[in-house]
C-alpha cells in the first residue's frame, strides 16, 4: 500500500504573467485622514489589472467609516488596466466626541476568482487601513479651545477690588436714602 | 569802512559758503583729470523656464512597470528662439536632498540628443518643451516631489525651475511571478515534500506590508471528492530546510509569516534597482512542504484555493 504512486497537489497558473492584485490610492500624510467630526471627505482609489487576463476584483471595507459609491458586487477589470476609479465616502463618527480620537480604518480588495483558473488557485487580496483622526470644527466657535481659563480667574481677582467699591458706594447711598434703614442705623448707634 | 549787511542776506550768505565749500575743496585740492571710456558689451541674456503643468498634480505609480509623467514648459530668450538648445533640456523628478531619490528624463542619461523631448516654436523668442519621465513603481509615496527643470541657449547661458511640486500616490500592489508550483507526485506516508518553484511574493507598489498571511484550505480530490488532504499536513517556512522553523498551517489554516520562529515576513517595498533603503527589499520567499499521510487517499489530482492576503497597517 505504501508503494502506492499518485499525482497529487499540483499548483498551476496557467497566465504567463502571474498573479497580481494592485490598488493604488490617494496619498495620506503620514497614512492619516483628519476630519471634522460627523463630516465626509471624499477618498479615491483606483484598480489596476497588469495582468493579460480579465480579473474580477471584490471590495469589502468598514462600514463604520466607509461606504463605497456606486458600489458593485465584482468589479471586471480588463487586461492592463491601470485606473478604475472607486470613490470611498469617508465618515468620522458622529459620537465622537473628543476631538483628536483616532481611529484605524480598512478595506480589503479580493480577487473574486483565484488567479490563472485551473488547478489549484492561490487568491491574492489586499488589506489596507489608514487612520481617521477627528478633529473640531475650525470655524465653529468651541469654548474649550477658545477659552482661557487661568486668564479669566486673573481678570477676576483684578475686577473683585472695583467691584467691592462700586458696592460699597451703592451700599452707602441706599443707607442714606432708604428711611428704614437710617432709622435702623440711629438706633443703632443709640 | 563798514558794511551793512541784513541779517536774512548774512544767513544766505552763511548757507551757500558751507554748500559750496566742499565743491571748491574738490575742484582745488584733487586736481586731476583722466579719460577713461566705459565699454557695456552683452553678449548674452539667459532663456527663462515656465512652467505648464499645473502645480499639485499627483501620479498613480503602476504596478510591477513604470508610471509615465509628461511635463511640459516654456523657454524664453530674449536673444531669439534660435539661442535656445532645447536639446539639453533636463526634467528631474527628486524627492529630498541631497542623498534622495530621483529620475530623469531619458535625454538627460542617455546619449540621445533629445531623448523624450520634444520642442516647438511659439514665436520668436519662445518653445515650447515637452518631456516625459518614467516613474518607477517603487518610488516613494509623498507629496514632496519636486520638479527640476534646467535648459541652456547656445551660448552657454542657462536657466532654471524648481517651482513644480507634485505628488506620488500610494501604490498597494502583490504579484507572484511564477507560472507552476506544484509538489508533483508523492507517494502515501511520505515526509518533508517541497512544492517546486518556491512561492515567491513581489511587492510591486510603493506601500510597506507589515503582514503577511496565508490561509491554506484542505485539498480536495478532484475525482473522488470524499478524500482530503487535511491543511495540518502543510507546513511553511521561510527557509528551504526541511526541518529548520517550518511553521504547520493550524487546523484554522490561517498563517502569518511572522509567526515564524527568527523571521521578520514582512514584505518592504523596494527593488534592485531602487534607492536606499529600498535596494534590497522588495520580495518574499516561502517555501511550502506537505507530510503525505499514511492512508485514507486515492490516486488522483487534489485541488483548493488558497488564500495569500497582505496587510498594510498605519
Amino acid at each position: 500500500m505504501k508503494s502506492i504512486i499518485f499525482l497529487l497537489l499540483i499548483f498551476i497558473v496557467l497566465s504567463t504573467s502571474g498573479y497580481s492584485i494592485s490598488v493604488a490610492s490617494d496619498y495620506l500624510v503620514n497614512d492619516t485622514m483628519e476630519l471634522v467630526i460627523g463630516t465626509s471627505k471624499i477618498y479615491g482609489i483606483r484598480l489596476q489589472n497588469p495582468t493579460d487576463y480579465k480579473v474580477g476584483i471584490k471590495i469589502d471595507y468598514d462600514g463604520n467609516f466607509i461606504k463605497v459609491i456606486d458600489y458593485k458586487e465584482v468589479y471586471d477589470l480588463e487586461p492592463k488596466t491601470t485606473g478604475y476609479k472607486i470613490l470611498l465616502n469617508v465618515t468620522a463618527p458622529k459620537n465622537a466626541t473628543v476631538p483628536g480620537s483616532v481611529y484605524t480604518v480598512g478595506y480589503t480588495v479580493g480577487e473574486v476568482e483565484p488567479s490563472g483558473g485551473g488547478g489549484i488557485g492561490l487568491r491574492l487580496k489586499i488589506n489596507k487601513n489608514f487612520k481617521l483622526k477627528v478633529v473640531s470644527n475650525p470655524e465653529k466657535f468651541s469654548t474649550k479651545d477658545h477659552i482661557n481659563y487661568d486668564y479669566l480667574i486673573y481678570t477676576g481677582i483684578l475686577l473683585l477690588p472695583l467691584l467691592y467699591v462700586i458696592l460699597n458706594k451703592k451700599l452707602k447711598k441706599n443707607v442714606k436714602t432708604h428711611p428704614k434703614i437710617q432709622s435702623k442705623k440711629f438706633k443703632d448707634l443709640k | 569802512m563798514i558794511i551793512k549787511i541784513k541779517k536774512k542776506q548774512l544767513i544766505i550768505m552763511l548757507m551757500l559758503i558751507v554748500l559750496t565749500a566742499p565743491i571748491i575743496y574738490a575742484a582745488v585740492v584733487n586736481n586731476y583729470r583722466a579719460n577713461f571710456k566705459v565699454e557695456i558689451v552683452i553678449t548674452n541674456r539667459n532663456p527663462r523656464i515656465n512652467v505648464s503643468n499645473a502645480s499639485g498634480f499627483s501620479v498613480d505609480p503602476i504596478s510591477g512597470s513604470n508610471a509615465i509623467v509628461y511635463i511640459s514648459f516654456n523657454v524664453t530668450d530674449a536673444d531669439g528662439v534660435w539661442n535656445i538648445n532645447a536639446s539639453t533640456a533636463v526634467v528631474n523628478f527628486t524627492l529630498g536632498s541631497p542623498n534622495g531619490q530621483n529620475y530623469q528624463n531619458i535625454s538627460a542619461v542617455s546619449t540621445s540628443e533629445f531623448g523624450t523631448c520634444g520642442n516647438s516654436s511659439d514665436g520668436s523668442t519662445s518653445v515650447t518643451i515637452n518631456c516625459t519621465v518614467l516613474l518607477p513603481y517603487f518610488a516613494n509615496q509623498s507629496s514632496l516631489w519636486v520638479v527640476n527643470i534646467s535648459v541652456k541657449d547656445t551660448d552657454g547661458g542657462s536657466a532654471f525651475n524648481d517651482t513644480l511640486t507634485f505628488t506620488v500616490n500610494s501604490l498597494d500592489a502583490v504579484s507572484l511571478p511564477m507560472t507552476a508550483l506544484n509538489f508533483s507526485n508523492v507517494n502515501l506516508s511520505q515526509q518533508n515534500v517541497r512544492a517546486y518553484p518556491h512561492l515567491l511574493i513581489n511587492n510591486t507598489g510603493n506601500d510597506d506590508f507589515g503582514e503577511v498571511n496565508m490561509t491554506a484550505a484542505a485539498l480536495i480530490g478532484t475525482t473522488d471528492t470524499t478524500k482530503s488532504i487535511g491543511v495540518t499536513n502543510f507546513g511553511v517556512n521561510l527557509t528551504n530546510s526541511t526541518t529548520n522553523l517550518r511553521q504547520s498551517f493550524p487546523a484554522s489554516g490561517i498563517v502569518n509569516l511572522e509567526q515564524i520562529n527568527g523571521s521578520n515576513a514582512t514584505l518592504m517595498h523596494g527593488h534592485t534597482s531602487a534607492f536606499a533603503p529600498n535596494a534590497d527589499k522588495g520580495n518574499l520567499s516561502a517555501f511550502l512542504w506537505v507530510n503525505v499521510p499514511s492512508s485514507g487517499l486515492s490516486a488522483q489530482f487534489y485541488n483548493a484555493t488558497w488564500n495569500i492576503s497582505v496587510v498594510r497597517t498605519p
